[in-house]
């Protein structure tokens, strides 16, 4: 499978990993055989559109989703078996920050009383130290420990954030994952939560997979990048590299879509929508929408028959695909078809 | 919370019956119990007097002296009943949450399905088998409130188990003892305790009921309910010996579910503040009727009537406010712009910036406590003097709207088809065969695929972008001479996004017709639109032109907006630049310009509120400081 | 024109299910397919719960049928007529087949067939239980959706409130004293209705007006609330910018939503109407299935009891699922599960 084949400085590894869900009468694979690795202080970006599994696989990682196939290893040791993901241990290393600000904070609780539980939960404090504890974590965080004795009501979207991050700092973690965690902000408190959560990594040596469907946001964050569609990884590359020269049409046609500002209007670069997650199509995923697959040039029939699997490479920068070029050489092979009257 | 509770006075009330019917519960049987207790055959069925306030019964007992002392018998073996319901129902409710899929299913089958029975017929048919007596009515009546007992659990307990804070909680290495006590127990406090009170209500109703049909505490024993049964008896010669019991019944249930409700209220510490004003969209009724030309005094000061005649869209010192209980708030504050045949604008801003309500403005759907002021000029024509029963197709002839959410904006009970052609019914007086022709062409423009089948479909058979595009369609069908388009693609992946976006250039250019796109993506604003206008508080802060806004926008918060984006040619190694502060509270904004508490260029003059002029390069800017600018350059 | 026309790759676009015209038949197949085994099993757990009550509870049931004056003589006659001689098994799968041939026992005291007595009776209180159901969903459902057109967006707060105070009011008044009082005022103090009697038309007005003055009052707090929460969402907002008018707007776009909740409960009301129908025609002491049953459980006459309840149980159930129907006919997404 496409994918990092694990390396000695890997914070968090995942091996060949495969997510199922039983949904009605059919299986829903989410996930099906992601390899990565999460090189230790840096940010490993994982980006797609709906229905890729990229949320999916994040919970699996911390045991919200059900791993049906692969392995999980943090520092090296194998944590696949649920118990020990569940265990305090596990929990202490691994944490995970939500995307929607409103509903992952208790509305009942207190910040304090959030903070404080945790802390006693992983006995970090002793009980009258604990207040103190709290507050410094939130001052990590750019609040102040009056904030300690309000409800999440009283906050915006942006502080809230950055009380769950706070929240999950409080067990000192060493892997922190952040789902989508600005997606739902406006911009001014999306740039302050990214230059907090950079500057927390550069601070406590945290490395962090982070998650978004905005590719500029993880330009911006990650180290190296794995694009997912429809549960696969169809790319892998350090950043630069992967904006430099992408290989797969997937990725190529994602940052082409991007509204470039100031920029001329161009043709979508991608027609169509994702299809159900549910019944994938026939050999590579992305052959149904592909610009440079058999709807555009009907020789290339093996996309259909087979899935490019991954080359089996040390290299940094991999992708699945059958014509995986640089953008010119592919655009030469086939050049899309003449604008029709349909 | 305390506070919180006797704000209501429905809660006191509720209160103080509550404290009267539990004091003459506990003393009732102490001060009257001889009283009730005698016997006085010469004096039966008498009316209400000064010696029986109630009268007496068939055997000349003092009324309301029996009806104190069976206020304990009531009252215990009702709350014993709801007890019993509690404790069979809540567990039995919970274990939805902790069984896996094809378990749960069938055991919240299963509670449906005994909900459905008459909670009375379960307790009659328990009183039949054990035999009537207070015990089988109690039992008979707790059963009964053991299915909704469970039915409520269940709906709860799986409400907050798919919340983010518990699946937060579980990694966060929160054990389940924690989680159950101080997560879940504390959000379901508030559906629990109505749920409580509001089964003792019941209760109470029906333990008296099978009293009353002979068939819940039996003789020498006597409660409300079988009171009841004697007072119907002898119902036309003293109905005070129905009536009283009955009364009794009433006011103990009603106090009961009073205090319920208001302790709930009182549990939830999102209403400990102030209420906030609930904005609801009205369906009919275009209340926001366009006065006469504005004097002078209203306008901003220094803006300009821009006339054109080539203008489709004229809007003139627009405000719209909306009351609040410190005073009138404007959510838009004098926004004044113009549209061209065939022009692309966009309107960008951050949430409360005003643009969505400006939209609703220029359409006439703001909702109801908001009202409208200013002028607005369609298609050569001043709204306001358009005669009232011709405004809505006028309107409809002249403006689509595409609103943001393509999932909550399609109704999902009816099929596309109708969605489409009732608009065409409604502006066009197009019949059945034409609408139908009008949708399809409008479905093909829109690049639906296989139109024709999902005319048939309804809303939530489709995927987000194709619905995305049936809304486009909608507001195409009458071939407006202005397409309103709300966060069209805020909802949709970025590679539909870019299908959408292309649509949209195509309408432009295939039917003339003049785009306003609302956004908070400056990008994808500059890359679509001809012209762009940026709103902080309600107010246009710079007009602006989009290659002049690659050049470099002159208003700072334009700038900061800018910067603030991670776009795909930033460094990675810089920090973001951060806009300091937070948006503005519009009821309580400084004087002067509304951005100079965050801006980093204020300056003394700021105090006082900038006009937004033009500038002589083309394009308006309300900023002293970049005014100052360009007159010194 | 994107870089492909779309009419080259149908399959992907759409996120329904591929072939989707095939299934089109099937979605209301597997529902009414689904509801009807869900029907059976609820009527066989009906019919086994009635069987099986009686005989869970400890001791002999044939002394407690009995009651207090037992002898032994009658002990074992009550035995032998219940069949309790016989093995357990054999006495459920007897019971079940006298049942699907309507044969339900007789009465101890009168030895009329159970089933003859719940026709005879059982007339009187469907007329009831149906009038009443008719008049409550005449008056609700309308009656709401005007209240929450007139109080929308916290419009006349005055009348909102009298609203609200006089449904809570009737809401909270139970049958018994709602059959009281209207028995007083009207046939007490003024004469103008019978309080007793089973016939015609003017000794049915009392009774309907018990039953159904409580479940209406609760129906138009609920239907108003619906219908508010209908009109405050966004799909409303886009039938407004068409510009349609007010008929079209809440016949077409909100009562079909407003009604989905409605209906959902409209099972627990029916139940409600029948409970209700129960106590009322003690009050009034009418000929029905309520008197019968009250009395037969004073009298222990176990297989009249027995009878009514399962009688008045399968009413409950079919009633239940003809609601499910019309849920599923108004809202298309519950066909899936997908509501």
């Amino acid at each position: 499978m496409l994918g990092h084949n694990g390396s000695h400085d890997s914070k968090l590894e995942v091996h060949d990993l495969r997510v199922t869900y039983a949904s009605g009468h059919r299986a829903l694979t989410a996930v099906s055989g992601v390899s990565l690795a999460v090189p230790a202080g840096q940010t490993l970006g994982i980006v797609g559109e709906s229905g890729c599994g990229k949320s999916t696989l994040a919970k699996a990682i911390v045991g919200l989703a059900p791993v049906t196939a692969g392995r999980i290893a943090l520092d090296g040791a194998d944590c696949t078996a649920i118990r020990k993901r569940e265990s305090l241990q596990f929990r202490r290393a691994v944490q995970m920050v939500f995307q929607d600000p409103y509903g992952s904070l208790s509305p009942r609780m207190t910040v304090g009383g959030m903070l404080t539980e945790v802390l006693a939960t992983h006995k970090l404090a002793t009980r009258q130290g604990r207040r103190a504890e709290a507050a410094r974590v939130l001052g990590l965080v750019g609040l102040s420990e009056q904030d300690l004795d309000k409800h999440p009501h009283q906050f915006s979207g942006g502080q809230r954030q950055r009380i769950a991050i706070a929240r999950a700092l409080c067990v000192q973690p060493e892997v922190v994952i952040n789902d989508e965690v600005t997606s739902a902000l406006d911009a001014s408190a999306q740039a302050r939560v990214l230059n907090l959560l950079k500057r927390l990594q550069r601070e406590l040596r945290l490395s962090y997979v982070f998650i978004s469907h905005d590719l500029a946001t993880i330009r911006y964050m990650s180290d190296q990048i794995a694009v997912m569609y429809l549960g696969r990884i169809v790319e892998y590359a350090p950043t630069a590299d992967l904006f430099a020269t992408p290989k797969h049409p997937y990725t190529r046609a994602l940052i082409d879509s991007i509204p470039a500002f100031g920029g001329d209007l161009v043709t979508a670069p991608l027609a169509g929508e994702v299809p159900d997650p549910a019944r994938p199509p026939q050999g590579c995923r992305f052959h149904t929408r592909c610009p440079v697959g058999p709807l555009a040039d009907p020789t290339r029939q093996i996309c259909i028959e087979s899935d490019p699997q991954a080359e089996a490479t040390d290299r940094p920068h991999r992708t699945a695909c059958h014509f995986a070029t640089t953008k010119e050489d592919s655009w030469a092979i086939a050049s899309p078809p003449p604008l029709s009257s349909a | 919370m305390r506070r919180a509770f006797f704000r209501s006075p429905t809660a006191v009330i509720g209160l103080l019956l509550l404290l009267l019917v539990i004091v003459i519960a506990i003393i009732g049987p102490i001060i009257m119990g001889t009283k009730a207790a005698q016997l006085n055959p010469s004096a039966f069925d008498e009316t209400p007097s000064f010696q029986h306030l109630l009268g007496t019964d068939s055997l000349g007992r003092d009324i309301f002296a029996r009806l104190v002392a069976a206020t304990r018998t009531t009252i215990t073996v009702s709350v014993a009943a709801a007890a019993i319901g509690a404790v069979i129902g809540i567990p039995l409710g919970l274990c939805a949450v902790v069984l896996p899929r094809y378990p749960r299913i069938i055991l919240l089958r299963f509670i449906d399905s005994l909900i459905a029975f008459p909670g009375l017929l379960i307790a009659i048919f328990v009183a039949a088998v054990l035999g009537p007596s207070a015990t089988s009515a109690g039992l008979g009546v707790g059963i009964a409130l053991s299915f909704s007992f469970a039915r409520v659990s269940s709906t709860l307990a799986l409400s907050i188990a798919g919340r983010d804070y518990m699946a937060a909680a579980r990694i966060l290495g929160i054990g389940w003892t924690r989680r159950i006590f101080r997560h879940v127990l504390p959000n379901a406090g508030e559906t629990l305790v109505i749920a409580t009170t509001v089964s003792i209500s019941s209760s109470i109703v029906a333990i008296s009921s099978l009293s009353f049909l002979g068939l819940g505490i039996q003789p020498p024993s006597y409660d409300w309910g079988s009171m009841l049964t004697l007072g119907v008896a002898s119902f036309y010669t003293n109905p005070a010996g129905a009536l009283g019991p009955a009364a009794a019944i009433a006011i103990s249930a009603l106090a009961f579910g009073l205090v319920g409700e208001a302790l709930a209220r009182a549990m939830n510490p999102l209403l400990w503040g102030e209420l906030r004003p609930v904005m609801l969209a009205s369906p009919i009724g275009f209340r926001s009727r366009f006065r006469r030309r504005s004097t002078a005094a209203h306008r901003q000061p220094g803006s300009q009537h821009l006339a054109d005649r080539d203008a489709v869209l004229e809007v003139s010192d627009l405000v719209v406010e909306f009351p609040r209980p410190t005073g009138p708030v404007a959510v838009v504050d004098r926004v004044s712009f113009a549209v061209r045949r065939g022009e692309r604008i966009g309107i960008v801003g951050e949430s409360g910036s005003g643009k969505t309500m400006t939209a609703l403005a220029i359409s006439q759907l703001v909702p109801y406590p908001g009202t409208v002021r200013g002028q607005l000029e369609l298609c050569g024509q001043e709204v306001a003097y358009i005669p009232h029963g011709e405004l809505p197709a006028f309107l409809g002839r002249s403006i689509g709207i595409a609103f943001q959410d393509p999932a909550s904006s399609l109704n999902p009970a009816l099929r596309i088809q109708t969605q489409l052609t009732e608009s065409a019914h409604a502006n066009q007086h197009a019949d059945r065969k034409q609408a139908q022709s009008i949708a399809l062409q409008r479905l093909a423009e829109v690049r639906l695929p296989a139109p024709a089948d999902q005319m048939r479909k309804h809303p939530h058979e489709l995927s987000g972008g194709m619905r995305q595009r049936v809304m486009l369609a909608i507001s195409l069908m009458n071939q407006p001479a202005v397409l309103l388009a709300d966060e069209p693609t805020t909802a949709l992946d970025v590679t539909v996004q870019a299908q959408i976006m292309e649509l949209l250039a195509e309408i432009n250019s295939l039917h003339g017709t003049a785009i306003i796109l609302i956004s908070h993506n400056l990008a994808l604003v500059s890359q679509n639109c001809d012209r762009v206008l940026v709103m902080y508080a309600g107010r246009i802060v710079e007009d602006i032109s989009v290659e002049k806004l690659v050049e470099g926008p002159r208003h700072p918060y334009t700038r900061g907006l800018l910067a603030s984006l991670p776009d795909l040619r930033q460094p990675t190694d810089e920090e973001l630049v951060q806009i300091e502060g937070s948006a503005p509270d519009l009821a309580d904004l400084p004087p002067g310009c509304p951005f100079s508490p965050r801006c980093p260029l204020a300056i003394a003059q700021c105090q006082e509120e900038p006009p937004l002029v033009e500038l002589s390069g083309g394009g308006r800017v309300a900023c002293w400081v970049t005014m100052a600018a360009t007159t010194a350059s | 024109m994107t870089a492909l026309s779309p009419d080259l790759a149908p399959a992907a676009l759409t996120r329904t299910d591929d072939g989707a015209s095939r299934r089109t038949a099937n979605p209301w197949l597997r529902f009414v397919l689904r509801r009807l085994v869900s029907l059976v099993l609820v009527l066989l757990g009906l019919v086994t719960v009635t069987f099986a009550l009686v005989r869970l509870v400890p001791g002999d049931p044939a002394a407690i049928l009995a009651g207090l004056n037992q002898t032994h003589s009658t002990v074992a006659i009550i035995r032998h007529n219940l069949g309790l001689d016989r093995p357990a098994l054999s006495q459920y799968f007897s019971y079940i087949w006298g049942v699907l041939h309507g044969r339900l026992g007789r009465s101890f005291y009168t030895s009329q067939a159970v089933s003859s007595l719940l026709v005879q009776r059982g007339i009187p209180s469907a007329q009831l239980a149906g009038t009443a159901l008719i008049l409550v969903m005449l008056i609700s459902i309308p009656g709401g959706m005007i209240a929450a057109a007139l109080t929308r967006d916290g419009r006349r707060r005055h009348f909102e409130a009298v609203f609200s105070a006089v449904t809570s009011v009737f809401g909270a008044i139970p049958e018994f004293l709602m059959a009281t009082l209207l028995a007083f005022v009207f046939a007490v103090a003024l004469h103008l209705l019978p309080v007793a009697g089973n016939g015609g038309v003017q000794s049915l007005v009392l009774p309907v007006l018990a039953i159904s003055l409580r479940p209406i009052a609760v129906l138009l707090r609920l239907v108003r609330v619906e219908a508010l929460n209908v009109l405050s969402q966004d799909y409303i907002r886009t039938a407004r910018s068409k510009r349609l008018g007010w008929r079209a707007i809440y016949l077409r776009h909100v009562l079909p939503n407003a009604l989905t909740p409605v209906l959902t409960i409209g099972g627990v009301l029916f139940s409600s109407l029948i409970a209700g129908a129960v106590v009322v025609e003690n009050v009034f002491a009418r000929n029905g299935l309520g008197t019968a049953l009250v009395s037969a459980v004073l009298g222990r006459d176990y297989p009249v009891v027995q009878g009514i309840v399962l009688v008045l149980g399968v009413t409950v159930v079919i009633v239940n699922a003809i609601v499910d129907f019309l849920l599923a006919l108004t809202d298309p997404r519950s066909l899936t599960g997908q509501a």
